[in-house]
C-alpha cells in the first residue's frame, strides 16, 4: 500500500494553500483534505464544503511530476503540518509517500550524511468524501487569469459577490451595490452558449482566493444550468478546478 | 418636557419647528379652528421643482381649487442683526426670485406624486420669518420685497404662534383676509413635522443611526438589507422624511449607510445591497448599543451646527 509522488516544492505548497483558503474560510469548522490516488497513477487532492464548493486538484505521472501508485488508495487527512512542514522547506521538489497511515516526506538533500526524512501520522475530523463530478456543464469562455483576477479583486471592493450574465452572446461579469456603487466588465463570445441568457450571482472570495494560487496563463470557465460555476485551470502535469454553486439569499 | 432624548434633538431645528407650524395651517387630520384648508388651501412641506437650471425647492407649496399658488420659503436669519444685515437679507430673499421659473407643468409632475393635480390660475411668492427677526429689520425686509414683489409673512412666538401677513397683497380675498388679522397656528403644530430637507444633517444622520440600530435590536437581527432602511425610517413613529420623494429620501440613506460602513465602521458588506452590523454584541447587547449611540453623538454633535 505504497503511493509515491514527487513534484515541485512551489506545486505543492500552491495547491495546499488554495485548499486551505476554502477550509478555514470565515467558518469555524475545521476540514480535511481528501485524497485520492488512482492506479493509473493520477492523483486527486480536494476539499469539499457542504455541497456549495470544491477545490479538486489533479496531478499526473509526466514530466514534471513523477507519480507511482501500487495499489489504488484513497484517505482523508487534515493538512495543518504537511502545509506548514511544506512551507519550511527550501527545496526545490519534494519526494513524498503515503505509507500504511503515515506521510513520509523526503528532501534530496545531499550535504547530510543521511537526507532528512520526516514522517507525519495522518489524521482526520471528518469521513471521506466523494468528488463532485458535473458533466451538464457547458464551457462559455477561457478568460486571462491575470485580468480575470484584477477585474474581480476590484469588485471586491463594492460587493463581496459578483453576478455572472450571459446575454445576447455576451459574458458579463458585474457588481453592484446601492450605496458602494456598480461595475462590469465584458466578454464578447465565439458563439451562444446553449445554455442560453442568465444571471447567477458568486461570492467573490473563494473565487479570487482560488485563482491567486494557481499559475496558468488562462481560466475556463464553465456554467451549468442551474447555476453551478466552474472554473478549469491546466499546467502540464497539474490541473484544478474550483465549482461553486449560485449564491443564494433568503430576502 | 419631553421625555426622551429624541425631543430634545428635533427642538434644536428652527427651521424644521417653523415649517411644521405652518403645515399646521394646511393639515387635514387636525380640528383646530383657525386653519388655511378652512378657505379652501391644501399644503405640502418640501417640494420639488426640476427647473433647467437645476432643481428648485422652496419650503412649501400652498394652493386651493381655483389654481392660486403660494410657494413660500423660510428665511432663516438669526434675530441678532449680522454686521451685514442688508447684504444678508437681499441675498437671501432674491433666491426667491427663481420661483418665477416654476411652471403648471412642474407643479403638476410634483403633485401627481400625491396623486393630485392642478389648473394653475395665480403664482405667488411668500417669505416667512420670525417676528423677532422682522422686527429687528422691519425697513430693509420692506423695502427688499416691495422690490422684488414678494409677499413677507411672520410668525410671532407666543403661547399659541401667530402667522401674519407684515406685507404684501394676496390675489385671494379671503386668505388676504385672514392673513392680515393672522393665523393662530395648531398648538401641537410642532409636532407634524420632524425632519425637513432642510433640517440639520447630523440630526438627521444621528437619528438614522439610532433608528436603525434600535430596529435591528429589537428584531434581533444582524443582517438587513438596502431595501429594508427605508421601511424602518418611514414605519417607525414619528416618520422620518416620508413627505420627501421616496428617490431623493434613499440618497440620504445611501450617505448614511456609506458612512456607517466607512467612516464609522459599524456595518459591513455581506453581499450586493445587504449590510451587516460588524459584532453580533451591538444589536444583542443594550450596553454596546447605548456605548455606540453615545460615541456617535459625540461625533456628529447633532443639533450643533
Amino acid at each position: 500500500m505504497t503511493v509515491q509522488f514527487e513534484l515541485p516544492r512551489k506545486t505543492l505548497d500552491n495547491i495546499l494553500d488554495g485548499l486551505a483558503t476554502v477550509i478555514t474560510g470565515d467558518s469555524d469548522s475545521t476540514l480535511d483534505l481528501n485524497f485520492v490516488a488512482e492506479e493509473s497513477d493520477v492523483i486527486h487532492i480536494y476539499v469539499k464544503k457542504f455541497n456549495n464548493i470544491q477545490i479538486l486538484h489533479t496531478i499526473r505521472d509526466g514530466g514534471e511530476i513523477k507519480i507511482s501508485v501500487d495499489e489504488p488508495r484513497r484517505s482523508v487527512f487534515s493538512s495543518q503540518i504537511l502545509r506548514d512542514v511544506v512551507k519550511k522547506s527550501k527545496q526545490e521538489r519534494l519526494k513524498l509517500k503515503l505509507v500504511d497511515d503515515n506521510f513520509r516526506i523526503q528532501v534530496g538533500d545531499q550535504w547530510f550524511t543521511q537526507p532528512l526524512e520526516i514522517e507525519l501520522p495522518l489524521y482526520h475530523g471528518s469521513e471521506f468524501q466523494e468528488r463532485i463530478e458535473n458533466d451538464s456543464m457547458e464551457q462559455i469562455a477561457s478568460l486571462n487569469r491575470e485580468h480575470t483576477i484584477e477585474a474581480l479583486s476590484m469588485m471586491s471592493v463594492i460587493s463581496p459577490e459578483f453576478g455572472c450574465e450571459i446575454k445576447e452572446n455576451k459574458l458579463w461579469i458585474r457588481v453592484s451595490d446601492t450605496v458602494n456603487g456598480s461595475g462590469d466588465v465584458m466578454q464578447q463570445l465565439e458563439s451562444p452558449p446553449d445554455i442560453g441568457d442568465s444571471t447567477f450571482e458568486y461570492e467573490t472570495n473563494p473565487v479570487l482566493s482560488y485563482l491567486n494560487t494557481t499559475t496558468s496563463d488562462n481560466i475556463d470557465l464553465y456554467l451549468s444550468t442551474d447555476g453551478a460555476l466552474k472554473l478549469i485551470t491546466e499546467r502540464g502535469d497539474h490541473s484544478s478546478s474550483l465549482m461553486l454553486a449560485r449564491r443564494i439569499v433568503n430576502r | 418636557m419631553s421625555l426622551s432624548s429624541y425631543y430634545d434633538l428635533s427642538w434644536n431645528d428652527s427651521h424644521t419647528q417653523c415649517l411644521s407650524r405652518l403645515y399646521s395651517l394646511y393639515f387635514d387630520e387636525i380640528f383646530w379652528e383657525d386653519q388655511l384648508l378652512d378657505i379652501g388651501y391644501n399644503g405640502h412641506p418640501d417640494p420639488t421643482y426640476d427647473l433647467d437650471a437645476g432643481v428648485s425647492q422652496p419650503d412649501f407649496i400652498a394652493y386651493n381649487t381655483d389654481g392660486d399658488v403660494q410657494h413660500i420659503s423660510i428665511i432663516d436669519i438669526d434675530a441678532t442683526p449680522p454686521e451685514n444685515e442688508k447684504e444678508l437679507i437681499e441675498s437671501e430673499l432674491s433666491q426667491l426670485e427663481k420661483y418665477e421659473e416654476i411652471s403648471e407643468e412642474m407643479i403638476n409632475k410634483f403633485l401627481s406624486l400625491r396623486n393630485k393635480s392642478l389648473s394653475v390660475n395665480h403664482q405667488e411668492t411668500v417669505a416667512l420669518v420670525t417676528d423677532k427677526t422682522y422686527n429687528n429689520h422691519r425697513d430693509k425686509f420692506k423695502s427688499v420685497v416691495q422690490e422684488l414683489g414678494i409677499i413677507l409673512w411672520s410668525i410671532k412666538e407666543q403661547d399659541t404662534p401667530l402667522i401674519k401677513k407684515v406685507s404684501g397683497e394676496h390675489a385671494s380675498i379671503e386668505l388676504n383676509r385672514m392673513l392680515n388679522s393672522g393665523v393662530n397656528v395648531f398648538p401641537d403644530g410642532d409636532d407634524l413635522l420632524y425632519f425637513s430637507r432642510n433640517t440639520d444633517s447630523s440630526l438627521i444622520e444621528f437619528e438614522f443611526i439610532q433608528r436603525l440600530l434600535t430596529y435591528c435590536s429589537r428584531e434581533t437581527k444582524r443582517e438587513f438589507t438596502f431595501d429594508e432602511v427605508d421601511e424602518i425610517m418611514i414605519r417607525t413613529r414619528p416618520p422620518m422624511l416620508r413627505h420627501i420623494p421616496q428617490n431623493e429620501r434613499i440618497e440620504y440613506w445611501k450617505e448614511y449607510v456609506y458612512r456607517l460602513l466607512n467612516d464609522h465602521q459599524l456595518l459591513e458588506q455581506t453581499g450586493s445591497d445587504r449590510y451587516q452590523w460588524k459584532k453580533k454584541r451591538f444589536t444583542s447587547e443594550p450596553r454596546d448599543r447605548k456605548r455606540i449611540l453615545s460615541k456617535i453623538k459625540d461625533k456628529l454633535r447633532p443639533g450643533e451646527e
